[in-house]
């Protein structure tokens, strides 16, 4: 008895969780006089008429999907390959105040982001990086390293030393132990990563929203936001299509790679 | 092994410079920067430059009605938010990692809205929650509930607690993870030992489950609290503070004194009021979590 009622309450959460996927993918596959007529589940006639708006052009969606895409590969790489590389040298490297360094990172991620985004506006302001994507992509790398730098260094920490030595008893350099030895060792740690950053940036609002004013280069986030509030309330079916494609690249990665994604999130919560 | 110069040389310059650099440019200098702006009066459409006023913009905070209102409304959200996203994500935690079948499904469920950002979080939920079209209040009509419909963000009394479930539904994936991962750290002999003593579910709970979570509770709290106190997406995506100034937390009362009215030295001492709160909840929820355990 007490089974069956934990099963229902599995089911009533489950469904809680899942139905504004299924209620955005309808009204994305309903016709406008079906959308704001007498509320109904289901569409009365099953239509594509949404997302042809979209690859039609008539909403400048593709140009965002293709911003957020460019923005957040460059970024997400450069994130990969800085911390690849620093995690490796503060993991293996003593120097004086190496730990003075681990503190600072840990202090940039306390820090609510808010804080940096008015000196970053004032600066790129005065050279001209408003409005650009390189605009985006820098602070997006930044704002993402210091855990990306912990999690890398935690994973080189993992590894036998004497891995290390062998290979330059071998006669390898510190460049190719590096990038021969190590760095396949570490693979799952670049996988975390990897999958971390990717997620915040292409999910990211407020800098994108504030820094990127003109809409050649908005993101996902801010166009659609900014094509609900232009449309009001007329809008949602569009809107649910665009927000339904927008899902695709995150959700496969989640299908191809959950395992990942969980690392991601408490190796981000427990350093973060 | 890694000793002499050269390679010592190598690996500041090549390994570890160009990431320091750049933070060091991008992060370190706007830390430094923004405290300094946060002593100045400086409205960027209009100012020069920042005018040095010590601490004025604090003490400006102090009788703004519109900061008292955002912290009113920040404490609320932290609180309502807080409770519910730990009570929640440990319930289904317990759920997922219970004998129970089809579990795995539902962690899958509760953690798929991660893939949702949190601003497109605001426009379905807007969508959802539309007074007139939405299906909150067309499902509360089938089930004839009609005390229930509720103009969910366009009445003040209201908009705040849509604002907080629709977040409790976008989070609790995460912090789900992070108790599975601990229940899961639990050995089970424990669990066993209890047993044969006696101990019914809820005693095994409260004696076994709840003190071994300790690490657990640490890092969750800490998590919420940081993402209670910098609610910024679902405000100003769904209701853009309003209405009447119903949502308007102080992350996003920063946010809109820089970008909107171009009072940056003020936004500054706003976001570095949040950033204060931040470091102090958390800190205070490590420092009793951790005295108990040194009591037990």
């Amino acid at each position: 008895m007490s089974r069956f009622i934990l099963y229902v309450i599995s089911g009533l959460i489950g469904l809680l969780f899942i139905a504004p996927f299924i209620w955005i993918l309808l009204t994305s596959l309903k016709s406008d006089q079906d959308i704001y007529g007498a509320v109904r589940i289901l569409p009365q006639e099953w239509t594509l008429v949404q997302y042809i708006h979209i690859f039609q052009g008539s909403v400048n969606l593709g140009m965002y999907f293709m911003n957020s895409i460019s923005i957040t590969a460059v970024s997400v790489a450069a994130v990969v390959l800085l911390s690849s590389m620093s995690g490796y040298g503060f993991a293996r490297f003593k120097f004086k105040g190496d730990v003075l360094f681990i503190g600072f990172l840990l202090l940039i991620m306390a820090v609510p982001w808010a804080v940096y985004l008015v000196p970053i506006y004032i600066m790129e302001s005065k050279s001209g990086l408003i409005n650009t994507k390189l605009g985006l992509i820098l602070p997006y790398i930044t704002l993402n390293l210091p855990l990306a730098i912990l999690i890398m260094r935690g994973n080189y920490r993992g590894v036998s030393k004497e891995i290390e030595e062998a290979a330059l008893m071998d006669g390898c350099t510190v460049f190719q132990t590096w990038y021969r030895i190590m760095l396949p060792i570490v693979k799952p740690g670049l996988a975390t990563v990897f999958i971390f950053s990717a997620i915040q940036i292409w999910e990211e609002f407020m800098f994108a929203r504030t820094l990127v004013s003109d809409n050649i280069n908005w993101t996902l986030p801010v166009g659609i936001t900014m094509l609900r509030s232009e449309a009001q309330s007329w809008a949602f079916g569009t809107l649910s299509a665009a927000i339904i494609l927008s899902l695709i690249p995150l959700l496969t990665v989640f299908i191809l790679a959950q395992q990942y994604f969980i690392r991601g999130i408490t190796d981000g919560a427990i350093k973060g | 092994m890694i000793s002499s110069l050269r390679t010592k040389v190598l690996f500041l310059g090549v390994f570890i410079a160009p990431s320091m650099l750049l933070l060091s440019l991008l992060m370190l200098y706007p830390l430094l920067n923004s405290i300094y702006l946060s002593l100045t009066e400086f409205n960027f459409v209009y100012s020069e430059k920042p005018v040095f006023i010590g601490l004025g913009n604090y003490i400006k905070l102090l009788s703004d009605p519109e900061f008292w209102n955002a912290a009113k409304n920040t404490l609320i959200f932290a609180t309502f938010f807080f409770i519910l996203l730990i009570s929640f994500s440990l319930l289904v935690a317990l759920l997922v990692t219970s004998d129970l079948r089809g579990m795995k499904l539902l962690r899958t469920v509760v953690f798929l809205p991660i893939i949702v950002a949190l601003s497109l979080t605001g426009v379905i939920f807007q969508w959802i929650l539309n007074f007139k079209f939405g299906i909150v209040n067309h499902v509360l009509d089938l089930l004839h509930l009609p005390y229930l419909i509720k103009n969910w963000l366009g009445d003040p009394d209201v908009a705040l607690f849509s604002i907080i479930l629709v977040s409790v539904w976008r989070y609790s994936g995460i912090v789900m993870i992070l108790f599975i991962a601990g229940l899961q750290a639990i050995p089970g002999d424990l669990y066993e030992a209890a047993k044969i003593d006696g101990a019914g579910w809820w005693h095994r709970f409260i004696y076994v489950t709840i003190p071994n979570l300790k690490e657990t509770f640490i890092v969750t709290g800490v998590w919420g609290i940081m993402n209670s106190i910098k609610v910024f997406e679902q405000p100003f995506v769904m209701a853009y503070g309003g209405p009447a100034g119903a949502t308007t937390t102080l992350y996003f009362y920063s946010w809109r004194s820089s970008f909107e009215f171009y009072e940056m030295g003020y936004g500054s001492a706003i976001a570095y009021v949040v950033a204060l709160l931040v470091l102090i909840a958390s800190g205070l929820n490590i420092f009793v979590l951790n005295r108990d355990k040194n009591l037990t």
